[in-house]
């Protein structure tokens, strides 16, 4: 019986990292690259003189039935252009990260690779040295894209001083807010506009409580987020240790011990004692679902983004106000949320940067790889606007993932609202008039104290959760996790990471 | 006559078994598993510093004793009542019906469980009302979830189980319930004195295989039932899905090894022990 | 089991058909309760999995659907070939992986379980020893995609499950338990080893070879762990895989915050998809289920090989 069980549990902890069955080990080690051209020969020469070479793209996503058509839609602009043939690789989600561990492990050979924070972990791969700096390429072999961010976008990149991938542009900064539905926010005259905190919600969510009975006012009592306290989370969202974005000295503090967080966990509780949210918690799955039944009024603690409102009527099947209560800023994290990568092992890496040119500065090929063929999976609503609608067989090939392939401000609108507010100038704009972070393109190494923070994982999973979703008393609740988080050595973090803090700002002058 | 399998084993078993050295390593994907540095236990360190270190190993060697122990009881109970049942036909259906739990994934039984136990409409607590009695914060009372856990485990695995005992009592020999009915024993006496001793050594293996996994809990009941709800953690948490918790921000190969070699090693000893006590009572009967 | 049952003594007979049949009406009553608990749910997934999800939130489980929509259905089955094709592949894999297995656990269980044979504890505890160590996965991984080249292949759905060591020793159990003056009795009439096995030993074990044959063929059918690893092309994808994949794909496009608006506003019922997959996974099996029953129920009579 157990057999079978022990293969089912392994099955549940997919997208978890190699647990407790996975185990070690690996690949001869690897030698230099051969290169497939020296870089001297390529700038040289023109491109149709290039020899012929196919760069593949390995990403996250459906294995759609026309993945290879758009392959051959891609090689036929790529190959006049630089004489390569695009093969796309896309692996299903719930075996991205394991499988690119594995086939890292083995040393297979890859070129261009999509590499985050929260999948197929960027500064793990670094480290594991598996994909490659790419300074020296970025601004010979793409120019375009080179030149297409400011230098602070790509510092944000950088780990010990060298940029190991190309950020995606898209919406960076993370101005955390709330959702709304539209009907009640009208009926019971909420202004959203006016609302600066959460604190100011209060009457509109007793006034719910009160007159519907079918819905509930919130939710979740969630609404921690370090941004919106100002915070920058230097090690990660999971791991309480913060700077405050504007703090020119620096200092590397507990952000659970903040004053912030404890009146967040208050207001949390406050709200749940008050029955503004289920008694239980949902999972954000199906959330979704209980959204779209009209179960609740309010979500908080999500991204307002320019255009938003419109992706999030689309999700939930309601319209919907949103508002931001979160002075926005850049950070690290941010800018670093979605980008690509070249493999340790690719046998040509001028050309793979050449095809990262074309994904972040050709829109026809960029919007061939992120929305398919036109004609055949999309065809224009209105070509003046950039507004397209899908094609008769969309369903053979609509990743949905613009922000996983290049620059998202590239891609075609797929609403035509999206494109009366010109959803991706205003997200530029927003990121570009967002005052970066002091700590903007620090990228903490986690090595030295993998152990802590091991522990530390667990308890915030433990005891920060319920404190923020206001199911426990902060007055008992919150020392004790304070003392839990220095027992597994939370001041060690702090210290390391104010050490590699002090080093990197004394390297930046 | 033995040699295909043992090769099978030796391929895909035993030539990677060198990787275990990984547990001792920092290792790193460009250097590989030989060239990656050796760094003694640190990778065991964290498991080991764990602040509730006692609470997990407590709570997987106590649930899977539990469930090992009431798995062996409802499983060799229902093959007991289906083996008496006298109508085909209805042997079939029963067994076929209490084998369909098998097919539905802990997802799926995460979610009847809280339809069944929520506190806003749960129906266990809407029966309690109507009962009279209070209702109950099932999510936050971790006192009742190693019986619901036990209960949902039984419920899901005891139409497998079953199965084994039942092909068990099929292989035994007609003549004994014969003479056994000739001397005047009832039904009660038979199962007593005939079948039980005769399923004993499937039980005698069955529980010292599982004896070896004692350290592995079965990660799905205990994520997706309890929905990974913190509040039930002092006595659901258990090795595998802290594991999960600790490690889901830096995913490190060498921890997770480290991981899996001490559950392998402890479940190990605790089998040459067992199984040298059962060698002792009856050679038999041991695993090796 | 039942002709047991039917060998009475003559002063139960007499008794009336409720008392002569209280025993059984009981445990029909015990039984019938038990499978109610447990058809219930099966039930309610079925029902789930037809139901509009938007009312399935609105007003719970039950065991018909609230509002009938085969939306969770039309998501899953949105390229049928690519199902089908899935099918097949999980049905080739299950059939010849099971009787693979079965061959050579049996013949490994049949050498481990004879009482003369020298190496009999080394060799068992050569087995054990694999069910508890492995060299983990990347090592794993290695030897099969890169020397054993075993990448996209049927083979890689089944080789490494051939030997399960819990089988082993149930199959060993199971043999054990066969009377030993037939294979003594055997070897003195000058049956060879592959004689004694394939005339006496497989014909009296077969409840216990379709139980393990059964377990094959739901680990077989069940597994999706070793496609996950091993299959890139969705020609070979197994069906457990391809399910996972679809609702791995789908609930990270529900959930990721990350995700944009969707070109096409398909809504992606995520609760009902997960009841449909259990649907569309479980009937053939259950049907396999049945077919290998009555191995279970027959039984042999002991008595008869006697007389040979």
């Amino acid at each position: 019986m157990a057999t079978i069980h022990k293969r089912a549990a392994a099955a549940l902890m997919i997208g978890m990292l190699l647990a407790a069955c996975a185990a070690p080990v690996a690949a001869p080690a690897p030698t230099e690259a051969p290169k497939g051209e020296t870089p001297k020969a390529a700038e040289e020469a023109k491109p149709t003189e290039l020899p012929p070479v196919t760069i593949t793209f390995t990403y996250g996503g459906n294995v759609f039935k026309d993945v290879d058509a758009v392959s051959d839609a891609l090689s036929a602009i790529a190959q006049p252009k630089i004489n390569a043939t695009i093969k796309l690789k896309p692996i299903d989600w719930g075996a991205y990260d394991e499988k690119m561990k594995l086939a890292f492990a083995a040393g297979e050979e890859c070129d261009i690779v999509f590499v985050a924070p929260w999948i197929n972990n960027y500064i793990q791969n670094i480290a594991n040295g598996n994909i490659i700096a790419l300074d020296d390429l970025l601004p010979q072999y793409a120019p375009g894209l080179w030149k297409s961010m400011p230098a602070t976008s790509w510092d944000a990149a950088r780990v010990n001083g060298k940029i190991y991938g190309v950020p995606n542009q898209q919406i960076w900064v993370k101005p955390f807010g709330f959702n709304v539905r539209k009907d009640l926010a009208d009926k019971y005259k909420l202004d959203v506009s006016k609302i600066t905190k959460y604190e100011e919600l209060e009457p509109f969510l007793d006034a719910v409580k009160k007159g519907e009975p079918d819905v509930t006012p919130l939710q979740s009592a969630y609404n921690w987020m370090f941004e919106t306290a100002g915070f920058d989370p230097i090690v990660s969202q999971e791991t309480p240790v913060a700077i405050r974005f504007d703090d020119k000295d620096m200092k590397v503090f507990n952000a659970a011990a903040s004053p912030e967080f404890k009146a967040s966990v208050e207001l949390a509780r406050k709200w749940y004692l008050a029955g503004y949210t289920p008694k239980d918690k949902i999972e954000s799955a199906d959330a979704e679902a209980m959204w779209r039944a009209g179960k609740f009024a309010m979500g908080l603690a999500g991204v307002v983004k320019p255009g938003g409102d419109i992706e999030s009527r689309q999700r939930f099947g309601q319209d919907v106000y949103q508002q931001s209560v979160t002075t926005p800023f850049l950070t690290t994290a941010g800018s670093t949320a979605t980008m690509n990568g070249v493999c340790r092992t690719s046998k040509n890496p001028e050309r793979a940067v050449m095809v990262l040119e074309l994904l972040n500065t050709d829109k026809e090929f960029y919007n061939l790889i992120s929305k398919g063929i036109q004609g055949k999976h999309w065809e224009w609503a209105d070509e003046a606007n950039q507004v397209i609608k899908a094609g008769p067989n969309n369903a053979d090939y609509n990743p949905n993932t613009d922000w996983e392939f290049g620059n998202q401000f590239n891609a075609y609108y797929i609403d035509p609202e999206q494109a009366k507010i010109k959803a991706w100038d205003a997200t530029y704009k927003l990121n570009n008039d967002s005052p970066p972070s002091v700590a903007l393109g620090f990228n903490f190494n986690p090595e030295p104290v993998k152990t802590e923070l091991a522990n530390i994982s667990a308890i915030v999973k433990e005891l920060q959760d319920p404190l923020t979703n206001g199911r426990v008393d902060p007055e008992t609740a919150l020392p004790d996790y304070l003392t839990r988080l220095e027992e597994a050595g939370l001041q060690t973090v702090i210290d390391e990471c104010q050490k590699q803090l002090n080093e990197w700002a004394q390297a930046k002058k | 006559m033995g040699a295909p399998g043992l090769l099978v084993l030796l391929i895909f078993s035993y030539l990677p078994m060198f990787g275990v050295v990984i547990a001792f390593k920092d290792f790193r994907a460009n250097l590989g598993i030989f060239n990656s540095q050796w760094i003694g236990l640190k990778n065991f360190e964290f498991l080991f510093r764990s602040p509730v270190l006692s609470r997990i190993t407590t709570n997987t060697l106590t649930l899977n004793v539990l469930f090992i122990v009431s798995g062996l009881v409802a499983s060799v109970g229902l093959a007991l009542l289906l083996n008496e049942v006298r109508l085909k036909i209805a042997t079939r259906a029963y067994q076929t019906v209490v084998f369909f739990p098998y097919f539905i994934s802990w997802v799926i039984v995460g979610y009847f469980s809280f339809a069944l136990l929520n506190a806003d409409n749960g129906l266990i607590n809407g029966f309690l009302t109507t009962l009279g009695q209070e209702p109950v914060a099932w999510y936050s009372s971790p006192q009742y979830w190693p019986w619901i856990l036990m209960l949902t485990n039984i419920w899901k695995s005891v139409g497998y189980g079953s199965v084994i005992y039942l092909a068990g009592m099929l292989g035994i020999n007609q003549e004994y319930y014969e003479a056994a009915m000739l001397d005047g024993a009832n039904k009660v006496q038979q199962i007593r004195y005939i079948t039980l001793p005769h399923l004993v050594p499937i039980m005698v293996i069955m529980t010292l295989l599982a004896i070896g996994r004692i350290f592995y809990a079965d990660f799905g009941l205990f994520y997706y039932v309890t929905r990974d709800n913190s509040l039930l953690y002092s006595t659901t948490d258990v090795i595998d899905t802290y594991v999960y918790r600790a490690l889901r921000v830096n995913a490190d190969i060498g921890m997770a090894a480290a991981v899996g070699l001490y559950q392998s090693v402890v479940g190990f000893a605790l089998v040459l022990i067992s199984n040298w006590l059962v060698k002792r009572v009856d050679p038999e009967r041991s695993l090796f | 089991m039942a002709t047991t049952l039917q060998v009475k003594p003559i002063s139960q007979q007499r008794r009336s058909w409720l008392s002569r049949n209280a025993g059984q009406l009981g445990l029909h009553a015990i039984l019938i309760t038990v499978s109610v608990l447990f058809l219930v749910p099966l039930l309610v997934v079925i029902s789930a999995s037809l139901t509009d999800e938007i009312a399935l939130t609105r007003n719970g489980y039950g065991l018909l659907p609230s509002q009938l929509s085969f939306e969770a259905y039309q998501y899953i089955l949105l390229d049928p070939t690519q199902i089908l094709r899935s099918y097949g592949v999980t049905a080739t894999v299950t059939a010849i992986g099971t009787i693979a297995a079965l061959t050579v656990m049996s013949l490994l269980a049949y050498v481990l379980a004879r009482q003369d044979f020298t190496w009999r504890r080394p060799f068992s505890f050569f087995v054990f020893f694999t069910m508890l160590f492995n060299g983990g996965l990347v090592p794993t991984y290695i030897l099969i995609t890169q020397y054993l080249k075993l990448r996209d292949t049927l083979w890689v759905l089944f080789l490494p499950y051939l030997v399960v060591p819990w089988f082993v020793f149930l199959l060993r159990t199971y043999f054990n338990t066969l009377p030993k003056e037939f294979i003594e009795s055997a070897k003195i009439d000058g049956a060879s080893e592959w004689r004694i096995y394939l005339n006496i030993v497989i014909p009296l074990s077969t409840p216990a070879l379709a139980t393990i044959g059964l377990f094959c063929i739901l680990m077989f059918w069940n597994d999706w762990w070793l496609a996950l690893l091993y299959i890139n092309e969705p020609k070979l994808y197994p069906l457990q895989y391809l399910l996972y994949a679809i609702l791995r794909n789908a609930e990270f496009l529900s959930s990721n915050s990350a995700a944009t608006a969707m070109l096409t506003t398909v809504k992606v019922p995520l609760q009902t998809i997960r009841m449909a997959m259990a649907v569309i996974a479980i009937g053939p099996v259950a049907i396999a289920f049945l077919a290998l029953q009555r191995y279970f129920v027959r039984g042999i009579t002991l008595g008869g090989l006697k007389g040979e």
